[in-house]
């Protein structure tokens, strides 16, 4: 009896010292941004809640949005802060999970946080959405991409500061007639998900309009292959599109999946026999994991920083990017998380408050300057027009083994779907 | 050759051996006798290591073995052979009784197997079989065979007799002492079986309630009638 | 025959793949009687270990695998001091304990990984001249989910041998079946309980190092492919190498044409053909074949 009881205490003390060690390692980051910046000091700080997937597989995507989004803190407070105040950051890791985003939200509105940005995973906005409608906060997502969002589950406390999938996926559409007029057999690998379904209605509707406007030519879709979720094996789904003879392909998988995926297609030579490869959403994480092995091909990106190197804002922001992460190459996430502080700090000064309803009003309707120029907020359904970023990337011989050959920026005036908040997206 | 002083042995708060002493000489077999549950099969186990805690000194060979790990006991020479048998059932005869070998690392060289098959008849038309398919009466002489061709200087023995026909019973014994007497092997066996105690030993220790309540030889043991009637259920 | 040719490939590469992560798991299971909820770590590091000095060059098959071998011998180093500080202390514990052990060494692990080679996803290149496709029966299959095949039938058949015909296997599966008559026999059994866990780690490591090429590299792998391990393991018959072998197949070649004739329906035939197989044997295919009680 007593021989048991102490080993069971040796078994919990080793597993506890286990975890404590793990918290201290790697594990989740939860302590807040203290408030950076000399100028602002003194005065009470406005805090912002800033929720973003820190572990899982979408860890990658939060890292770069808490970079952007301390960023924008730094160089907020050392203008200032807001009127005057500092802005200070609580960073909560949502694990890309609908209950912890809620959770740790709910953690963060009881201590009477009203203001938010981050949230990645679609299914997490749409968790924590409601949520904020209920306990009056307001939330600004920097890339969860669910029309949903602003349609059918649309409330007043939501705002969307990026694209959306009919801006990013006509956008893409449109390139693609542009300049591909004569490939007109078309299949997509996707995920078969809300999101990976919805992007490929989106481009599929955008092929469909613009084939025929733009190149005159008629357009044949051959191949859709949707892979479970969780799939860790594309080749099927890479030799069905092979065989169906499609020159053009779409993706909407994404961070590691796409890498995957990706990879598993270059055996088959697969960017060879096709005219063009386009991935909706990926910013560099291909390219960096594959290095020289990266396939020529068209991404869409939030914000690409060279298409506005005259930009001071844009160019500040790379600048810091670069110089504290030592990566010359920031993903738009960077730039989304960069913008909802801008687009709060605008809403803040034009409504002297930071009550909820006082700043959603502000924010209805604000044209704001941002890394990728003026964005407005549209006051209907709460989307951002913003300026579409394309880039097309090239492998090459140096180091890193990639680089960004061209892009294409499209203004987001002439993309943007009629607002229909409240009613589910239409496609022509 | 083993000498065992007060030992202890207890399962949880169980006390089953109370302060045993027991000795046993070189090349001599010893037998330990009584009823089921008196405390046989833990005196051996205690010996060899296998389940009971234990306090007291045993020597095996002039050392204080009390401490060592069983894989050790068994590489000094010291062999056990259970009381279940616990034959591997899925590895042939021969299988079984090559892993009976190892207990001579660093001591001695092995039996050959095909020595031991040949001084254990049974075994040798059941070469290829199963342990599993073996019946119960031939488990037991495997048991005893591959515990014997790790060529132990002492082997303890768990009531090997037990459940056999008796011309297995016959078999056994003639084996067993014809090893004794060739290779100088002595043994401590415990038994309920008089007539094979007998012939595979020449002294008797007596065991009832954990503690020793006879020693001496076969004819002493045979003056005390009232002794037999008493702790043997004879 | 093309048609058919080609999800047969995909269906064994990834049965072979899942194959080199489950091998080590039921081995350890056989043996041991314990789950290492951990096993998928090391694949992963297996993977981490191998990028980390092969990068992004394109080495020759001899040097690739010589690396990989090499990164197998490390972690099955590692393992066994892990075996011998901590995994030996839960053997007498209810399995419960183990289980939180081994997950929290998982974790471990996995905060590790995120710390030393950060959150960016990864790729490797093929060995040289085995990146790109083979034409067979008139289809391209890549060059290197030949080697992945061949890699996991090689694994497969060396175990066989290993276990069921050579004298150390004899031991083993002695040790495993009576762990105290086979001591009481002179073997070292504590010993044979490190060698097998630090084998288990082995064929984990490279497994992940074998299969690194063969997708993303990212901080969250080990559980993905632990899952679907631990899947081919329960089907095959926990401590059943062989079973495993055969399930990682069943499982691979179902899910494989399923996908391409289901594909309405992604992903159902693989669980539909688990949950049949485990309605008929709910102890999976085979029984143990390592522990000969």
């Amino acid at each position: 009896m007593k021989r048991g009881f102490s080993r069971l205490l040796a078994a919990l003390t080793i597993s506890l010292l286990v975890m404590v060690l793990v918290a201290g390692c790697g594990g989740q980051k939860k302590e807040s941004a203290p408030s950076e910046g000399k100028k602002a000091e003194g005065k009470e700080p406005i805090k912002f809640g800033v929720i973003v997937p820190l572990s899982g597989s979408q860890a990658i995507l939060g890292e770069e949005m808490e970079r952007g989004a301390k960023i924008a803190v730094k160089q907020v407070n050392d203008a200032g802060g807001i009127m005057g105040r500092p802005v200070e950051l609580v960073i909560r890791d949502t694990k890309a999970n609908p209950d912890t985003g809620v959770a740790v939200a709910r953690e963060l509105l009881s201590q009477g946080i009203n203001m938010y940005f981050g949230v990645a995973s679609s299914a997490v906005a749409l968790a924590v959405s409601p949520l904020m409608e209920k306990e009056k906060g307001v939330i600004i997502t920097t890339a969860a991409h669910s029309d949903r969002l602003t349609h059918q589950n649309f409330n007043k406390h939501y705002f969307r500061i990026t694209d959306n999938p009919y801006m990013r996926e006509r956008a893409m559409a449109k390139l693609m007639a542009e300049r591909y007029p004569n490939t007109t057999k078309w299949g997509c690998i996707i995920p078969d998900h809300e999101y990976g379904r919805s992007t490929w209605d989106n481009f599929e509707a955008g092929l469909k309009k613009y084939y025929p406007e733009i190149a005159k030519k008629e357009l044949e879709i051959v191949s859709v292959q949707r892979a479970p979720y969780g799939a860790t094996d594309y080749k099927n789904f890479i030799t069905a599109v092979l065989n169906s003879k499609a020159k053009g392909v779409f993706t909407s998988e994404y961070g590691g999946d796409a890498v995957t995926m990706f990879r598993q297609a270059v055996p088959y030579a697969f960017f060879d026999k096709i005219d063009v490869m386009v991935d909706s959403a990926n910013e560099f994480l291909v390219p960096k994991a594959m290095g020289n092995m990266t396939p020529p091909h068209w991404i869409g990106t939030h914000w690409y920083y060279e298409a506005y190197k005259d930009s001071p804002m844009a160019k500040k922001v790379y600048d810091e990017y670069v110089k504290e992460y030592k990566d010359k190459y920031p993903t738009g996430w960077v730039g989304e998380a960069h913008s909802a502080l801008m687009a709060y700090k605008a809403a803040i000064e034009k409504a002297k408050a930071t009550d909820t309803d006082a700043v959603i009003k502000a924010l209805e309707g604000l044209t704001f300057d941002s890394v990728s120029g003026k964005r407005t907020i549209r006051a209907e359904d709460h989307q951002t027009i913003k300026d579409v970023n394309i880039i097309h990337v090239v492998p090459v011989k140096e180091e890193p083994g990639w680089k960004v050959d061209e892009f294409k920026v499209y203004k987001g005036d002439d993309l943007i779907e009629p607002p229909s908040p409240g009613k589910p997206l239409k496609l022509e | 050759m083993l000498s065992v002083e007060n030992l202890e042995a207890y399962y949880g708060t169980n006390y089953i051996v109370q302060q045993i002493s027991l000795h046993i000489p070189e090349g001599k077999g010893v037998a330990l006798l009584g009823r089921n549950g008196a405390g046989k099969t833990t005196t051996l186990k205690a010996i060899m290591g296998m389940g009971p805690k234990i306090k007291g000194a045993v020597n095996f060979k002039g050392r204080d073995i009390t401490n060592c790990k069983t894989y050790q006991k068994a590489r000094m020479g010291l062999g056990f052979v259970p009381e279940d048998r616990r034959i591997y059932q899925e590895l042939s005869v021969t299988d079984n009784l090559a892993v009976g070998r190892y207990a001579t690392a660093g001591r001695t060289e092995p039996f050959a197997m095909e020595y031991v098959l040949e001084t254990f008849p049974l075994l040798m038309k059941l070469r290829n079989r199963k342990g599993g398919q073996l019946s119960g009466g031939e488990q037991q002489m495997l048991t005893v065979a591959r515990t014997f061709m790790g060529r132990p200087e002492l082997v303890l023995m768990d009531e090997p007799a037990e459940g056999l026909a008796p011309l297995i019973v016959k078999e056994l014994a003639m084996v067993i002492r014809g090893f004794c007497q060739k290779w100088n092997m002595a043994i401590l066996l415990a038994e309920q079986n008089l007539w094979f105690s007998r012939y595979c030993t020449e002294y008797v220790y007596l065991i009832d309630g954990g503690k020793i309540v006879f020693k001496g030889s076969w004819d002493d043991f045979d003056d005390q009638e009232d002794i037999k009637r008493k702790y043997l259920s004879v | 025959m093309e048609t058919l040719f080609l999800p047969l490939v995909n269906g064994l590469t990834w049965a072979m793949m899942v194959f080199l992560v489950a091998s080590g798991l039921s081995l350890v299971f056989g043996v041991l009687k314990i789950l290492n909820f951990a096993h998928g770590g090391f694949f992963m590091l297996g993977v981490y270990l191998t990028y980390t000095f092969i990068r992004n060059h394109a080495l020759s098959p001899l040097k690739f695998f010589l690396i990989v071998f090499l990164c197998g011998i490390i972690l099955a180093i590692i393992g066994a001091i892990l075996e011998r500080l901590i995994i030996r202390r839960f053997y007498q514990l209810d399995e419960a304990y183990m289980l939180i052990a081994t997950y929290a060494l998982l974790l471990v692990i996995e905060g590790s990984v995120e710390g030393i080679w950060g959150l960016q996803f990864l790729a490797l290149p093929s060995p040289k001249g085995l990146g790109g496709g083979t034409e067979i029966f008139n289809t391209i299959i890549p060059s290197y989910s030949l080697v992945i095949i061949a890699a996991g039938v090689a694994v497969a058949v060396l175990l066989n041998l290993l276990i069921n015909r050579s004298p150390a296997g004899k031991i083993i599966r002695a040790a495993a079946g009576d762990p105290d008559m086979t001591s009481a026999l002179g073997i070292n059994v504590p010993i044979i309980y490190t060698m097998i866990f630090a084998f288990g780690i082995f064929l984990a490591a490279i497994g992940g190092g074998i299969g690194a090429p063969n997708q993303a590299i990212t901080p969250t792998m080990a559980s993905s492919f632990i899952i679907q391990a631990f899947g081919v393991v329960v089907v095959g018959g926990l401590g059943n190498i062989g079973g495993a072998f055969l399930a990682a197949i069943i499982l691979g070649l179902v899910d494989s044409f399923g996908t391409i004739y289901l594909p309405q329906i992604p992903g159902i035939a693989f669980y539909a053909a688990m949950a049949l197989i485990l309605l008929v044997k709910p102890h999976g295919l085979f029984e143990s074949s390592i522990s000969t009680k």
